[in-house]
């Protein structure tokens, strides 16, 4: 399976979805805390430097682009988390004799509130960060 | 090395991530 792939979601179910925004926040991730660290460490080269980066940081591209650095960010932790929960078995429904209609643990009602729940916090912390970033 | 134990080293790393960025965002919030 190539990287292609993951842009590929038409059919696919939620779970791969997830773990395809999951690898694309993590990437996106990685290459911003790189940026960052690279960003923070210009203050040695001068207040006038530092400065104009402030500028950047401050305009409304900058302002947009942090915002979806949180949306990744957010996303990616709560989603991570759900991974856990799914490896240390929290979210998994309990072994069965197979029975028509089939059921998996995806469909299952315990990880679909899970789901709904991490939709609503992502949403109200996007908000709550959207505030901080542009007020 | 055991699966059990990268896992358990993946899992980790990534709590520890999370709480140190969560901590960062607190002490250095956006306007503060």
């Amino acid at each position: 399976m190539g990287v292609r792939e993951w842009f590929r979601l038409k059919g696919w179910n939620k779970e791969r979805t997830l773990m395809a925004f999951h690898r694309i926040t993590g990437w996106a991730l990685t290459l911003f805390i790189v940026g960052h660290v690279v960003f923070v460490h210009e203050v040695r080269d001068g207040i006038s430097i530092w400065n104009s980066l402030l500028t950047v940081d401050s305009s409304v591209f900058g302002k947009v682009l942090l915002l979806g650095i949180m949306m990744a960010l957010i996303f990616h932790a709560i989603n991570g988390i759900r991974i856990m929960l799914i490896e240390s078995g929290h979210l998994l429904t309990k072994p069965k004799e197979q029975e028509y209609p089939y059921t998996t643990w995806l469909t299952s009602r315990r990880h679909q509130i899970y789901v709904m729940a991490m939709g609503t916090i992502g949403i109200v912390l996007t908000v709550y960060a959207g505030v901080v970033i542009f007020s | 090395m055991r699966e059990s134990t990268l896992r358990l080293i993946t899992y980790g790393s990534g709590i520890f991530v999370l709480v140190f960025v969560i901590i960062h965002l607190i002490v250095l919030s956006v306007g503060a």
